[in-house]
């Protein structure tokens, strides 16, 4: 299947493995890599790796790299001044060894020493200063995306050599979050960025091919340098069974972009790593396309029709858990484990149907074809209570357009990711939206929380907001809950070892591959 | 061989308009409990794919679609080409050049670029994509009707007729579309297996019919991900889009002996 | 050979001409689809960030002012860096020529090299058990969508028996199993219409002359009957060269293969138009320069088709 550069199964990245999330990830560990991992005396030294998926970075510049697509290189190359702790919920050091508040509106962080960049610069406070500078000051249009996470940031200032703060033009309560998402790159290279990459990361870049593949070796300096991979090929393969084929013959040692249908054929003679991925699978209901949907026993019925442990189980092959109507997932700020499971009732479906006059109604699914048969699914469900639909499948850059501004097709099949900053704020799609674009979920009241919870300093009131906001989805029924999907690698047995960040992306320098 | 051929084609779209009747399931109604029942399976002859859907079902109702885009999509293209092919060579000039020209270059380019690009804004609308493999399947026509016209222009028989005041429109009707017609049948015959595979292969890029209608490519597009644990899911719509294309080319190879067509300037 | 060129410079005016039409068309069709902005803002990015993209590239302004400023583009070159990669978009075309033309050209050399003597031997046995078979065989290869022969190969060569790569470019393994797939389709087609040319030669008068003269069957088949057919045969070919591009696209999509026509349908999906523009261009000065080869070939073949 052909596919565009930007895919969305590249889009959920991130783990939320604390608390309840590990009841997910317990049924698949155990189908998954088996506990037959030999003791790491067995792992040799030097290995060479081949990583594939359906899509690799569309630039060597990671301030440059659109959506998530690019992390999964950068994260080899480039170090962010914090990350998310692999261990649990909170924050781990990266660059910066240390941070405290200074005040609502300031950071203070202290930085690693020792640090030198692949060229050879030394990493210091003003690389991160420029590295900020850069980003705030973007005019280009280019480094839009990152730029964006970065959020109510609007400068940088070196104390010292080695401490820095970061200042927000209003208080903003996760710009740590936000941080994680900055790769710091050596100020040497910006002009020349597309064409070299320096970082500080524990692989350098050897060479690129743009859309194909990436080669890397061992930068023993970097502090996260291990003897375990002395190379390694980031590789492209955009058609995700031929990603299979190829795991099969042994050209490649890991792989991501699998669907989950088609991991699930591989167990067996391959490891599977699923962690639980900071997404949800929705499917949106507009109203100003079919008016029927602003009535909530419609959109109730829409609820009802669907049988989310079947879902989960034939459409994601068992990888990922039902959504208890609500969007976040175990493990992240404001997930209310007090809701229960949503029911599954065709009569009461029907019923709601007629009672609302909303009999005969067609309602097609627009969705990208990474989602084609989870969304098929839901069209069969729907076609169960007498609702016609057919999926409409947009290439992406379409699909954003329909999900951003004015869709034709009333539901919308997609995920709303909210790992790359681990937090709400991230579904921006149902807070304040400008005028004259479509609202998802015809409401005031909702909009209203996020904005006020997206200022809000104080973690216990801030959480009791985002309960608020959950509770408000589920009462009107916002939208179709669907399922908390899983990620999903697929590696050789000789892998014996998978390291992932703490947003589940695979660590090169920490794969343990036997001789 | 050509009785052959068409008894296949005529016994498939039989299968095709008596899908219900013949298989008594609904190919669209997902049962997951069902899911990758193997061939054999009580009431599934050839099983059932991923959504619990029965593929024999899926496999003969997906024949009306391949079958109706390929036939309208080639009715259309040989006629629009038959139209084209008549201007061109009837009168010469500068519409013959114009229409040449256009054709050599329509032929160059690479098709599927124009067809994803369209089908990208338009969705993938089953008329749509009707008109997309139309306007694929044009030149064909258009070259073999405008050769044989130009000959017959000159032809004795022809000029006698023009010559005693035959208006051009009688003498289209009466002298040249007839003798035009064997050769287009032939053409037709063969865009229309051509025309079923270029749908494939735009079902298989995720651009076809909209699911859960099925269509052999996307039905082909949906068995590949299960090729290891449901091949039936792949050969069914499989070995029904090659037959269906080996009967259509192999009639249209049968009728061009038969109609003693040349057809050089293919 | 005044009047060959004048044909050839009609003909290229006219693939300028339509050159220039496909862009415009391709132009409108992106421009009103999708919104490169709303790609490179990502589909997290709020409206306001869209519209900041949007007036950083230039895509606030009219569409008739972008329009105009695209055809100025065009005329003088200037092609512009890829939206996406921030790289020169013709550099991003010409550094997967290579691969492309690779493909294509392994592509013709086996059909070539296989379709021929199967055409001929077809025609020679026609009637025999054996001419039946290669027949029957061809039409079916014919008949076998490429993507299913594609995956069929890489089960067959690439799983079962472990002799050839499943993905990537680069390595003469890696270009046997993306040619064979696309050789397949345009060799049944070149057979089989050798054959059937052959056969309509077999009855013609200059092979009777040949034959009464006492010439030997294979010489008759070589040196004149070949040579005959070759003509459909070159200008079939000729019409092929656009299938080696949409045709490769599926291949390169299968095998993982870096050649521009899998770059060229991600530009489209992407709305990176500089890259769709510049490879339109490649293209079309591609063939501009087959539709030459070609036309001096048959020149060659035969001065009378010269007109």
């Amino acid at each position: 299947m052909l596919q565009p550069q930007l895919t969305r199964r590249d889009l959920f990245r991130l783990a939320a493995l604390a608390g309840g999330g590990a009841a997910a990830g317990g049924l698949l560990s155990a189908c998954g890599a088996d506990g037959t991992a030999p003791a790491s005396a067995d792992i040799a030294p030097n290995a060479k790796i081949t990583f594939a998926s359906t899509t690799i970075t569309n630039s060597l510049d990671p301030h440059a790299a659109l959506s998530n697509t690019g992390r999964s290189y950068a994260v080899q190359v480039y170090d962010t001044l914090v990350q998310f702790d692999p261990g649990g919920g909170g924050f781990a050091p990266g660059l910066a060894t240390a941070w405290k508040r200074v005040d609502d509106t300031t950071l203070e962080l202290t930085l690693r020493e020792g640090v030198t960049f692949h060229e050879g610069g030394a990493f210091d406070a003003a690389a991160v200063v420029a590295n900020i500078e850069r980003l705030t000051g973007d005019s280009s249009g280019k480094l839009t995306q990152v730029k964006g996470f970065l959020g109510a940031v609007t400068k940088a200032t070196a104390v010292d050599a080695k401490t820095v703060r970061i200042t927000t033009g209003t208080p903003d309560p996760i710009l740590l979050n936000r941080l994680t998402r900055v790769d710091i790159v050596d100020p040497s290279i910006f002009a020349s960025s597309t064409q070299k990459a320096s970082g500080t990361g524990p692989f350098r870049v050897t060479g690129y091919t743009p859309a194909q593949k990436i080669e890397l070796e061992r930068y023993a300096r970097s502090w996260r340098s291990t003897d375990r991979v002395a190379t390694a090929t980031l590789q492209a393969i955009s058609d995700p069974n031929t990603l299979a084929s190829a795991l099969r013959s042994g050209e490649v040692d890991i792989a991501f972009g699998l669907g989950p249908t088609q991991a699930e054929q591989m167990r067996g003679s391959f490891g599977i790593k699923a962690t639980s991925a900071g997404s949800c699978a929705i499917c949106s209901m507009i109203p100003a396309v079919e008016p029927k949907l602003a009535d909530p026993r419609v959109r109730e019925a829409i609820n009802l029709a669907v049988n989310r442990d079947e879902f989960v189980a034939a459409g994601l092959a068992g990888y990922g858990k039902p959504s208890t109507g609500q969007l976040l997932q175990p493990g992240f700020q404001g997930y209310d484990s007090s809701f229960g499971p949503l029911p599954h009732d065709i009569a009461k479906a029907r019923q709601l149907l007629k009672d609302a006059g909303a009999e005969n109604l067609r309602l097609d699914i627009a969705t990208t074809a990474i989602f084609k048969s989870q969304a098929e699914t839901v069209a069969g469900y729907l076609g169960a209570v007498g609702i016609k639909s057919e999926v409409q499948l947009q290439e992406l850059s379409a699909f954003i357009g329909t999900l951003l501004k004015n869709s034709t097709v009333p539901l919308l099949y997609w995920q709303t990711d909210y790992f790359d900053l681990r937090d709400i704020a991230s579904v921006s799609r149902f807070g304040p939206q400008a005028a004259g674009v479509q609202r998802h979920f015809e409401n005031d009241e909702y909009p209203a929380l996020y904005t006020q919870a997206n200022k809000e300093m104080d973690a216990t009131r801030r959480e009791a907001l985002i309960k608020q906001m959950a509770k408000l989805l589920r009462e009107q029924y916002g939208v179709l809950f669907l399922a908390w999907p899983d990620l999903v690698y697929v590696h050789s047995k000789r892998l014996v070892e998978v390291g992932l960040t703490g947003n589940s992306l695979v660590r090169l320098e920490s794969l343990g591959k036997t001789a | 061989m050509r009785w052959v051929a068409l008894t296949g084609l005529v016994a498939l779209v039989l299968a095709a308009v008596l899908a219900g009747p013949l298989t008594g399931q609904d190919p669209i109604a997902q049962h997951l409990g069902d899911r990758l029942l193997p061939p054999g399976t009580a009431g599934h002859l050839l099983g059932t794919d991923d959504k619990g859907r029965d593929v024999l079902a899926r496999t003969l109702y997906g024949a009306r679609v391949s079958l109706l885009v390929g036939f309208v999509a080639a009715t259309a293209a040989s006629a629009f080409g038959m139209l084209l092919g008549l201007l061109a060579g009837y009168y010469g000039g500068w519409a013959d050049r114009l229409i040449t020209r256009a054709g050599d270059v329509w032929i160059a380019f690479p098709f599927l670029v124009l067809a994803v690009a369209t089908l990208a804004v338009a969705g993938s609308d089953l008329w749509i994509l009707v008109s997309l493999l139309a306007l694929a399947g044009w030149v064909t026509p258009t070259r073999v009707t405008r050769s044989l016209v130009r000959r017959l222009r000159g032809a004795d028989h022809v000029q006698a007729a023009i010559g005693l005041g035959a208006g051009d429109a009688r003498v289209i009707r009466r002298h040249v579309l007839p003798a035009v017609l064997p050769a287009n049948l032939v053409v037709w015959t063969l865009t229309v297996g051509t025309l079923i595979l270029i749908e494939g292969g735009l079902s298989f890029l995720g651009l076809g019919v909209r699911p859960p209608t099925p269509s052999w490519g996307n039905m082909l597009n949906d068995g590949r991900g299960f090729l290891e644990i449901a091949w039936w899911m792949t050969a069914a719509p499989g070995v029904a889009l090659t037959l269906t294309v080996l009967l259509t080319n192999l009639l249209g190879d049968a009728l061009r002996d038969r109609l003693d067509v040349r057809l050089r300037d293919r | 050979m005044r009047r060959r060129l004048a044909g050839m410079l009609t003909k290229g005016a006219g693939l300028v001409v339509v050159t220039l039409g496909i862009l415009s068309l391709l132009f409108f069709i992106i421009r009103l689809s999708g919104d490169p902005a709303a790609i490179l803002a990502g589909p997290g990015a709020s409206p306001e960030q869209i519209a900041e993209t949007g007036r950083a590239l230039g895509l606030d302004r009219p569409l008739w002012m972008q329009y105009r400023e695209f055809l100025a583009d065009t005329l003088t070159l200037r092609l512009g860096d890829s939206l996406l990669t921030q790289r020169p978009a013709l550099d991003m075309v010409l550094d997967r020529l290579p691969a492309t033309l690779l493909l294509a050209g392994s592509t013709l050399l086996t059909v070539l090299v296989v379709a021929v003597p199967v055409g001929a031997f077809a025609a020679r046995f026609h009637g025999r058990l054996g001419g039946r078979a290669v027949a029957l065989l061809t039409a079916v290869v014919q008949a076998v969508p490429n993507f299913l022969l594609g995956i069929g190969l890489i089960w067959l060569f690439s799983l079962y028996l472990g002799w050839l790569p499943t993905f990537g470019s680069g390595t003469a393994a890696q270009l046997v199993l993306p040619t064979l797939t696309l050789a397949a389709f345009t060799g049944a087609r070149v057979a089989r219409l050798l054959r059937t040319e052959l056969l309509e030669d077999a009855g013609a008068d200059w092979m009777r002359t040949a034959r009464a003269k006492g010439v030997p069957g294979l010489r008759i088949l070589v040196r004149h009957a070949l040579r005959h057919a070759g003509l459909p045969v070159l200008a079939l070919l000729t019409v092929e060269v656009s299938y080696l591009v949409s045709g490769a696209v599926v291949v390169e999509t299968l095998y993982a293969y870096g050649g521009i026509g899998k770059q060229l349908v991600d530009a489209v999906f992407n709305r990176d138009y500089p890259v769709v523009q510049a490879t339109v261009l490649v293209v079309a000065v591609g063939v501009i320069v087959v539709n030459a080869v070609g036309e001096w070939l048959m020149g060659v073949l035969d001065p009378r088709t010269v007109a």
